[in-house]
């Protein structure tokens, strides 16, 4: 039956493809905290006791607890991201009151990931731990679909017509590939101290980063303005992205009932190799033609930028995991990240993150878990504003400059699962959560690019860019599921 | 001891027992011994450390991998001794848990009151000593109550269980069940031990609809009186969102509020707490350097005990030190109470009690906090307290304009010749911003009012008022405050008191203008003037520290208290004066403010009658005694937001603690004349408004039908009229309301509620919508409006265990323009327009004292929003064509809060 289980998961990984969480992790990509549905249902905790082989993506000591000598594991996950943009909208006093939604997306993506891990017991007080793992770091990909329609004919209840098509593809991801090792001394003795383990994970991280955005005219509008006027736009960046990651990990066995745990994982530089082109076309009624675009200033901070080397920021983890007497049988994990983000970027600021999870069993072999986590992340966005300075012939120059925001996203996230034991060397384990989050963030594709009259027949119009000071608000819900299979060996 | 073993076989068995293998103290080595497989060993070591102590061979069977064979072939082989590792305090725990959570979830509304009930839960007071004060603070005790037990007392009798309360002579039987989780007969009970708690809360929150108007009303507005062409322009324009404080400083950015809270005693001697509190904008606690932390964080140190003395000396005294934040509350709380907390009609009784005299303060107050130190000293014949503050307050701070080198406006705080900052009020900020930060926003806003060409003004161009002129500034009067209590009780029950305080400012004076004026500060363009009604003397009566009369620099209130009992009816009241231009010693010469009740009670009935006249100037920011509003409602602050130059001054109303100026009647009962029916707490208040002397008289009435225990059935009708006496003008108010409600009791506590509502309002038009009736502008009839709203919720609570709690509710509304109230939980939720919301809690005890609380909401609101008002423009026939309303708008919220709790 385990073969057949294995033949049918291979499968299921096979057509599996990347997952898209958020548009907005365009940069640095969405990080994906774990694989492992008890640790995801559980809020993302498990750094401290986590017996589950892909637990030790989170601390490599965790190799030493596994249930048996040797264990496996393989989940899949499904995502669904909505993404939701909505502009600001003013009563008649002109008091702001409310957003009011352009563009709604939903997507479905799968994920895969394996570990294997497995611990010797050298003698009742030395134990080694070993471990290996293949999982998805930092998702890029992500897709987007928005129809620019004009205001015609909404009156009388027909649909206004189309004048654009705007998409952004994105795909990739950097995976990790990894090895972890750990050592634990158990003491006889001490009531302060039952074990102390050390252990390292080491990373390969290798991926890939695809982005294409583009805006095509429709028909309509080609008829509504002649053809060879209307230039359509695309935007593509290749990136191939490597680097190698390292993690430090701790714990501090109090006693049965409680046990610490620290992990610390250096700054990462990832290693860009990129291929970036902006380019413009011009269609007529048998034919294309590309034609030069000029290159402004916030395009070209945003082709260096994708071009550079980034850097992962270092983080502190403190875990404790309490196992009190309780009917329910209950574990209780708590943990608190110090996120180094100022290292990254002057921009950003140094984040805490929370977790915290809760496993009861309501009967012996079926848990109720619960999770809470909130984590923060910052992604970057542009801007031009328009200089002047007087040249040596004291004529005044006006020039576009670009800069950089920082925007901060937090995501705080609800997640509860559950298990069922196939027999004691096989279960399985099922997670969800639920992350919402909200902020701002500049159009994606700005208005004036469809700045012809004739495309709005509608007299009280007048298109203008949103800067800043109007911003879009992005509400984001994501739904995760995963399913995970361990095997004990 | 940490473990008590007690060893329930008898003698005859011990010789045996040593062969024995005890399945609650053996080891996993000594478990694998028994004929079982390892696996089955491991199971039962797991199932005593990680689940429960065995109480019986038949436990054995809970374990998956132990069945009826194995249980019966080890069954020679083991004992079971009676074994448990919680201590006295752990056992404490678990005989009031359910009272803890309940006071730790509604820590909000009772403004850190629940700290001090929760001490006294696990370290109970002897009832021995106890005097008149302590007992009338616990919850639902009534000074008739305490009274009977202090009279039992004088008797010589001692009380040694809780049938001696029981048995007590004119004690009710709502006092007696509650008093006695408070109490204990001797000291034992206060465990020679250090006790601490740990409370860690997250939590979003939507702002309220009156913070929330405020932070989106926009700093620039053109007039709305505009003609089609130009209202075509207005929308067509792209609109600054940052021109509102709620754009400028990012407020729906998702910042969810954390607070820490760490208290620790030793026994109820030695207490020290420490709270601190971030929201958006502010600073999260670890960030904060320590000059942050003193000046926004709550925290105190504090010494109770009580000394016994010669019967000559009076007996047994009771000391309380505090240095740090605390509160003081005396009397009707006309004098002191400092929170910043208001709560409608509080009569000092059942659920909306005072806890008399000095108690440490780690609730969010910040406005009215007191920080310094305070000592109390009480016996059965005397209270004596005193009291110094010396705290930074905000205030509502007068502003000028400067101009930098730049061009830029900015609005500076006004200072006189003697460098006093010159001051309108104090005000509580919804969200305290820093100084710094809101010097920008007020230079940003002030760009726009100065520049825009709005005429106005009798054609002259630009606002009347066209800088801030007033602001809120965090921390900038220094008041050092100086009062105290004194207090003789010559026989039981019946006490004489005198209160007092002042307030001495030693950079700010208070200056607040004629009404006239205060009009023209306020309001930014004069075609707003109309606006100013009646209800706004009361802004105009706030206390300034010079005025024609007098030059001063404090604020001073005197006041005195007092009450009896007389067999089953208690009547208590205060009265106090704001020194102003009269003579401290004289009564009746200054603004006055006083409240007399009496409370009569029985077994199953009891019956309140409380009357109150406060006087319009009687502006004590440090009270907080019963009203049916807040100060400053129906004022610009309230209802024409939009008006003011700064709308953050608005907050002077939204938060306000002080009861308003009003002087009317009030009953109040509550009578179960029938095993089967209760009239439910039933109110009666007549009273008049004395800013516009408006009559209002408010009804709420409740019939509970308990068909048996497990079901029972309420309605509730509620109806407030305004102006009822107003015949001749077109000013009568009516809102009526009618709720059904029904329970259902399910087995293992589970409980199922479901509760339908209808509500109308009779109103006249909102003339705040509408213009002033002018020739060919006005199309809205001027006539009565009726308006009906109704709301259905159900809830259901599930108890999977002791340990793990779900709660749940449904609930939804039409309210058009009537709107709805809702207890969730713990928190009050408004809801306005039209829509539904789900909400669940999760209630979870990690272990005995660990306890963890999760809520999740979400709240959509279906809502339509105006585009325009038809009513208020030309009578252009293409306007009548113009789409009235956005459809697609739709505003969903989630929120959470997270809780933990941990006790050690």
């Amino acid at each position: 039956m385990y073969r057949k289980i294995i033949i049918l998961l291979l499968t299921v990984l096979a057509v599996g493809t990347l997952s898209s969480y958020s548009l907005n992790e365009f940069h640095y990509g969405y990080k994906l905290n774990t694989l492992d549905a008890t640790a995801v249902s559980m809020g993302n905790t498990g750094t401290a006791g986590s017996s589950n082989p892909l637990g030790i993506t989170l601390n490599a000591v965790n190799t030493l607890n596994q249930n048996k000598n040797f264990g496996f594991e393989t989940t899949i996950n499904a995502n669904k991201g909505e993404d939701k943009r909505s502009f600001p909208m003013y009563n008649s006093f002109n008091a702001y009151i409310n957003e009011s939604t352009y563009t709604a997306q939903e997507n479905i993506f799968y994920n895969i990931g394996v570990a294997l891990a497995g611990k010797y017991d050298l003698d009742n007080y030395n134990s080694f731990g070993f471990g290996l793992y293949m999982v998805p770091r930092y998702s890029f990909a992500s897709e987007y679909n928005e129809e620019v329609r004009n205001n015609d004919n909404s009156n009388d209840d027909n649909y206004p017509e189309k004048i654009a098509v705007n998409k952004i593809d994105n795909d990739g991801a950097i995976y990790a590939y990894g090895l972890s090792l750990a050592y634990k001394y158990s003491f006889d003795n001490l009531n302060y101290l039952k074990s102390l383990a050390v252990g390292a994970n080491i990373e390969m991280l290798e991926g890939n980063a695809e982005s294409d955005k583009s805006i095509r005219f429709t028909d309509w509008s080609h008829d509504a303005i002649g053809y060879g006027i209307l230039p359509d736009y695309e935007e593509k960046y290749d990136r191939d992205l490597s680097g190698m990651a390292m993690q430090i990990g701790m714990n501090y066995e109090l006693n049965h009932r409680a046990t610490f745990a620290f992990t610390f994982s250096p700054k990462t530089t990832i290693e860009v190799d990129a291929n970036n082109a902006i380019n413009s076309y011009l269609t007529y009624a048998d034919s294309t033609m590309m034609v030069d675009y000029p290159i402004v200033g916030t395009d070209s901070l945003k082709l260096n930028i994708l071009s550079e080397d980034y850097d992962l920021p270092s983080s502190y983890k403190f875990a404790f995991q309490l196992r009190p007497r309780n009917v329910l049988k209950t574990t209780f994990n708590v943990e608190a990240e110090l996120v180094r983000w100022s290292e990254t970027n002057k921009l950003f600021e140094d984040k805490y993150n929370y977790y915290l999870g809760i496993e009861h069993k309501i009967i012996e072999t079926v848990p109720v878990r619960l999770g809470f986590s909130s984590t923060n992340s910052y992604d970057i966005a542009y801007d031009t504003f328009t200089d002047t300075y007087t040249d040596e012939n004291d004529n005044e120059v006006a020039v576009e400059r670009a800069y950089e925001y920082a925007i901060e996203i937090m995501t705080p996230t609800v997640s509860l699962g559950t298990g069922f034991e196939f027999s004691n060397r096989l279960r399985a384990d099922v997670g969800f959560s639920y992350s919402f989050r909200k902020f701002e963030t500049l159009d994606l594709f700005m208005d004036e690019y469809y700045d012809y009259s004739n495309l709005w027949p509608n007299e009280h119009i007048d298109i203008q860019n949103r800067d800043w000071s109007n911003p879009d608000t992005v509400k984001e819900n994501i739904f995760d599921f995963m399913f995970s299979l361990t095997l004990d060996i | 001891m940490k473990k008590v073993l007690i060893v329930l076989l008898v003698i005859f068995a011990c010789s045996i027992a040593q062969a024995l293998i005890d399945l609650n103290t053996a080891t996993l080595e000594e478990l694998k011994t028994l004929p079982i497989t390892e696996q089955q060993a491991q199971d039962i070591y797991e199932y005593r450390e990680f689940v429960s102590f065995f109480e019986s061979i038949f436990d054995l069977r809970r374990i998956d991998s132990i069945d009826q064979e194995t249980m019966l072939k080890i069954r020679k082989e083991v004992k079971i001794s009676r074994y448990t590792d919680a201590d006295e305090v752990d056992q404490r725990r678990e005989e009031i848990g359910y009272l803890l959570e309940r006071l730790g979830e509604s820590e909000g509304s009772s403004e850190g009151m629940n700290d001090v009930w929760q001490d006294y839960l696990m370290s109970p007071q002897n009832i021995n000593f106890m005097l008149y004060e302590d007992l009338i603070s616990i919850p639902n005790v009534s000074a008739v109550d305490a009274v009977a037990i202090l009279k039992k007392r004088a008797l010589g009798v001692k009380f040694d269980n809780i049938r001696d309360i029981r048995t007590t002579q004119g004690m009710s039987y709502y006092g007696y069940s509650n008093l006695r989780h408070y109490v204990f007969f001797d000291d034992a009970k206060a465990l020679d031990r250090v006790y601490m708690d740990y409370q860690f809360k997250i939590e979003s929150q939507d702002f309220e609809e009156d913070s929330s108007d405020m932070y989106k009303e926009p700093q620039l507005r053109d007039t709305y009186q505009v003609d089609y062409d130009e209202l075509i322009d207005i929308h067509n324009e792209i609109r600054a969102k940052d021109n509102s404080y709620y754009g400028y400083f990012d407020l729906d950015k998702y910042q969810p509020a954390v607070s820490h809270k760490f208290r620790a005693r030793y026994k109820n001697n030695y207490k020290f707490g420490l709270m601190d509190f971030s929201d958006k904008t502010i600073t999260p606690t670890v960030d904060k350097g320590w000059t942050d932390l003193r000046d926004d964080a709550k925290y105190y140190a504090g010494y109770e005990d009580k000394f016994q003395t010669h019967e000559g000396f009076g007996g047994t005294y009771f000391l309380k030190a505090y240095a740090g934040h605390y509160r003081a509350t005396y009397g009707e709380g006309l004098v002191m109470e400092n929170t910043d907390f208001y709560s409608p009609r509080k009569t000092g009784l059942g659920f909306s009690k005072r806890i008399m005299g000095i108690t440490p303060d780690l609730s969010k107050s910040q406005s009215t906090a007191l920080r310094g130190g305070a000592i109390e000293v009480k016996n059965d014949y005397f209270t004596s307290s005193f009291f110094y503050s010396n705290e930074k307050k905000d205030a509502l701070v007068y502003m000028e304009k400067y101009v930098d080198e730049n061009g830029k406006t900015w609005s500076v705080p006004v200072k006189d010749e003697n460098g006093n900052y010159q001051v309108l009020s104090y005000i509580n900020s919804t969200i305290r911003f820093d100084n710094d930060d809101l010097a920008e926003a007020e230079a940003h806003f002030n760009e726009e009012l100065t520049t825009t060409e709005t005429t106005y003004n009798g054609g002259q161009t630009g606002y009347t008022v066209d800088y801030m002129s007033l602001a809120p500034r965090k921390n900038i009067i220094n008041e050092q405050i100086i009062g105290g209590h004194v207090q003789y009780n010559p026989v039981i029950g019946t006490r004489l008191g005198l209160t007092t305080y002042t307030a001495t400012y030693n950079n700010a004076e208070f200056i607040v203008p004629a009404s006239d004026e205060l009009m023209r500060l306020l309001i930014r363009g004069d075609n707003n003037y109309n606006k100013w009604k009646q209800p706004n003397a009361s802004l105009a009566a706030m206390y300034s520290t010079r005025n024609d009369s007098y030059d001063r620099d404090y604020r001073r209130v005197i006041g005195f208290d007092g009450g009896t009992v007389i067999k089953n009816v208690s009547i208590d009241g205060e009265y106090a004066e704001l020194s102003t231009d009269g003579d401290d010693m004289k009564l009746g010469d200054d603004p006055k403010a006083y409240l007399v009740k009496a409370h009569t009670q029985y077994n199953n009935f009891y019956f309140l009658t409380l009357y109150r006249n406060y006087d319009l100037g009687f502006d004590n920011p440090y009270s907080n005694a019963f009203a049916e509003q807040p100060k400053y409602d129906d004022t610009i602050f309230d209802k024409n937001v939009y008006a003011l130059t700064n709308p953050l001054i608005a907050d002077v109303y939204n938060n306000s603690s002080q009861a308003q100026a009003e002087k009317g009647v009030y009953f109040e009962t509550r009578y179960q004349f029938h095993r089967n029916f209760i009239l439910g707490r039933t109110y009666l208040d007549i009273f008049e408004r004395v800013a516009d002397a408006r009559n209002t008289v408010r009804f709420q009435s409740e019939l509970e039908y308990r068909a048996f225990h497990q079901l029972r059935f309420k309605l509730k009708y509620k109806n407030q009229v305004n102006r009822y006496a107003d015949d001749a003008e077109r000013g009568v108010s009516q809102s009526q309301e009618y709720t059904l409600n029904a329970r259902m009791l399910l087995s293992n506590r589970n409980f199922f509620e479901i509760e339908y509502r209808y509500n109308t309002v009779k109103s006249p038009p909102y003339v705040s919508l509408t213009n002033p009736a002018e020739d060919g502008e006005n199309t809205h009839a001027q006539s009565m409006s009726y308006m009906n709203g109704d709301y259905i919720a159900v809830n259901y609570t599930h108890i999977l265990s002791p340990k793990l709690k779900f709660r749940g509710s449904v609930s939804l509304w039409n309210g058009y323009d009537v709107s709805h109230w809702d207890w969730e939980d713990i928190e009050l939720d408004f809801m306005g327009d039209r829509g539904y919301k789900y909400w669940f809690t999760i209630q979870n005890n990690i272990s005995d004292n660990i306890y963890l609380s999760f809520k999740y909401k979400t709240k959509i609101y279906r809502t339509q929003e105006l585009f325009i008002r038809k009513y208020n423009t030309t009578d252009d026939p293409s306007l009548q064509e113009m789409p009235t309303y956005y459809d697609r708008v739709e505003k969903k919220d989630n929120t959470f809060r997270l809780q933990i709790d941990y006790r050690f």
